[in-house]
């Protein structure tokens, strides 16, 4: 009977956060959390409530520290410090940053040593058994879109990163991570999530404000059931503008999906056959739009034809 | 058990096949930590591990295997450029460390990941071979007048160079430990006895003085950085090079040649020590600082020194600027750095 992190209570929490550490199972990775930081639990348990806590002994893939700077080292007000075992990538932060300073650890733990997986920085999202990549810079719309395609019933693989973990080039291997939002787009997406599970307001962060949108249960739930990348929609959001659609062919979607890439160098040849295959397996799709809901039919329009 | 699960690892590695979960993790964390996951990756690899291994293990050791591929290619992209830049130069241009342990498919070379290119050209050489990297598009790392000089004046490098591009670095020496330090090796001895590498435009130092390269970096310099992961390179030329026939002699000769006969014997001693390297008897002189460099370079707990230890590292730490600089030279240069430090965080505020 796999224990849920809701079904810990929180002294259960802090007790294996200060201890041996907190294991979560995050799709295809597990994250090992250490912490003495109260203020920080509480968050963390809105936010992964449905993810599924392992037991020791267990292999990690990664070790992850919060803690409060020492004041003696003369930090104005009472920093935290994310760590790599032992080791921060990160400027120090206010604790009320703690939320977003773990998203973004994990982010720097795929990206530079995600190398077991082909992965792309691209949102995923499901239905019938056909996912849809959405890769995309920050900034281009691409989370509100997925944010969109999820409250409209599409099951949400990721937000952040699509994960080729096999066992074919084109299966995705979800990791619904909490869905994260800057600025204007907060709102937006409150709007669309009535019933949903947000994380406090982080202002202050390099990007603006930020927030998190806890992944739907049902998401969480079925974190086990990969799918198959089928359409790779190319999202450009221009305030105001009509919609278009262009169909790239593969070369172009090759030459595209390099800048969305997040590890193709590192896997050299490995990579270049997975990108090759992707590409050749996948319909590719860039969308011009200026308002979400014309952006979200004409996808659901391309799902319905590739899936019929 | 973590002071000795790496050692362990590098020493007997068929016991990785007992390892248990709890060890794998800690095992992980602590290569990680020393900068040899890469090295780990490939002892799984040669003894057909991969699959036995728990998943998340699997994952990370594939995971680095891939990453000190890549780097690989990175690194013989860069040497090739350098070659490029370089050609003509007169005399001969010595690639060193991680570069030249690629190209002669040194055993230290795999799984190994190293940050610059250490390059060596006879002193003569110098200005001329720096003139052609900033033409081919290299820039200064130190914009700093006083980095500069303290580079040139005083140290066996130039300041490095960052490639505008590529953002590659290289160090372009014209001796192996600084100008100013204690041990004075002899630099054109060791351009002379440099060997070419067939096919390529480049010299290696010979065997003997490619060892005593890693010992100056390491035991005369103090430099502690990627410590383990030098020794681990030490101990991978001592026992290629120890099975030619001479080699034990030559290397006594040539570091006592260089200056280097006392770090020599302590890296011999730190190497048996730690990896059971197989070195000649050695006579019997105990020194306070290898008990201290032994302490430093055994892995660990994973978080911060214990007290103890971290008075150990600062001992080390102020041998290692004592045999740098004469100790006027020492202080005026400590507290310039103190005042730079102070400057930029002010600065930061």
């Amino acid at each position: 009977m796999t224990t849920l992190l809701d079904g810990l209570t929180p002294q259960a929490v802090a007790r294996r956060l200060a201890g041996d550490g907190l294991l979560l199972r995050l799709g295809p990775f597990v994250v090992c959390l250490h912490s003495v930081l109260p203020d920080w639990i509480e968050s963390l348990r809105r936010l992964y409530a449905r993810f599924p806590v392992l037991e020791q002994p267990c292999v990690a893939h990664y070790h992850i520290g919060l803690a409060a700077r020492p004041r003696w080292r003369g930090a104005s007000a009472r920093q935290i410090d994310i760590q790599l075992d032992g080791a921060s990538p990160f400027l120090p932060g206010p604790r009320g940053q703690a939320t977003a300073m773990l998203e973004s650890m994990i982010n720097f733990c795929v990206v530079t040593t995600g190398q077991q997986h082909f992965v792309l920085h691209s949102a995923v999202v499901e239905r019938d058994g056909l996912a849809v990549l959405l890769p995309a810079p920050s900034g281009s719309g691409k989370s509100t879109l997925c944010a969109a395609l999820v409250a409209h019933g599409w099951r949400l693989l990721s937000d952040e990163y699509a994960i080729f973990a096999g066992p074919t080039p084109t299966t995705v291997t979800p990791l619904p991570r909490p869905i994260s939002l800057k600025n204007d787009s907060i709102e937006l997406t409150r709007r669309m999530f009535p019933d949903g599970v947000f994380s406090d307001l982080v202002p202050g962060t390099l990007k603006g404000t930020v927030a998190y949108l806890r992944a739907p249960d049902e998401a969480v739930r079925r974190m086990d059931e990969t799918a198959t990348a089928r359409l790779i929609v190319l999202p450009h959001f221009t305030a105001g503008a009509p919609l278009e659609l262009v169909r790239l062919d593969k070369p172009a979607g090759f030459v595209q999906l390099m800048g969305a890439s997040v590890n193709y160098q590192a896997l050299g040849r490995v990579g270049f056959d997975a990108m090759t295959a992707l590409v050749e397996a996948c319909e590719i799709v860039a969308i011009r739009y200026g308002e979400t809901a014309g952006a979200l039919h004409a996808i659901e329009a391309l799902h319905r034809d590739l899936a019929a | 058990m973590s002071a000795n699960l790496l050692l362990d690892a590098l020493r007997a590695p068929d016991r990785l096949a007992r390892l248990d979960l709890a060890g794998w993790d800690l095992l992980l964390r602590v290569a990680r930590r020393h900068r040899l996951l890469g090295r780990l990756s490939v002892i799984v690899q040669d003894l057909g591990l991969s699959q036995a291994l728990p998943p998340a293990a699997r994952d990370v050791m594939v995971a680095a295997a891939r990453r000190a591929q890549s780097h690989q290619v990175r690194l013989g992209f860069e040497i090739d450029r350098l070659a490029r830049a370089l050609d003509g130069l007169a005399g001969p241009k010595l690639l060193m460390k991680g570069g030249a342990y690629l190209l002669a498919r040194l055993p230290p070379h795999r799984g190994r990941i190293s940050s610059d290119v250490d390059v060596l050209v006879p002193q003569a050489s110098l200005a001329e071979a720096e003139r052609r990297l900033r033409a081919a598009g290299w820039d200064p790392v130190y914009e700093d007048d006083y980095t500069q000089r303290y580079y040139r004046e005083w140290m066996h490098e130039l300041p490095p160079l960052r490639h505008r591009a590529r953002q590659a670095v290289v160090d372009l020496h014209h001796t192996i430990l600084p100008r100013t330090h204690r041990y004075q090796p002899d630099a054109a001895a060791l351009v002379a006895a440099a060997r070419p590498l067939d096919g390529t435009p480049w010299h290696l130092l010979a065997p003997a003085d490619m060892v005593l390269n890693v010992v100056a970096h390491l035991f005369a310099d103090g430099d502690f950085g990627d410590a383990l992961r030098e020794v681990v390179d030490l101990h991978d030329l001592l026992t290629r090079f120890g099975q030619a026939p001479g080699f034990w002699d030559e290397l006594a000769g040539r570091a006592a040649r260089h200056g280097l006969a006392r770090p020599l014997g302590d890296a011999l001693w730190t190497s048996r020590a730690l990896l059971g390297t197989a070195v000649p008897a050695q006579p019997a002189t105990w020194r306070p600082v290898r008990a201290m460099m032994r302490a430093a370079l055994t892995p660990g707990r994973l978080g911060p020194p214990s007290p103890a230890l971290a008075v150990v590292l600062r001992l080390l730490y102020i041998r290692s600027h004592w045999l740098r600089m004469p100790p006027l030279m020492l202080a005026r240069h400590l507290s310039i750095k103190a005042g730079q430090r102070l400057a930029a965080s002010r600065d930061s505020t």
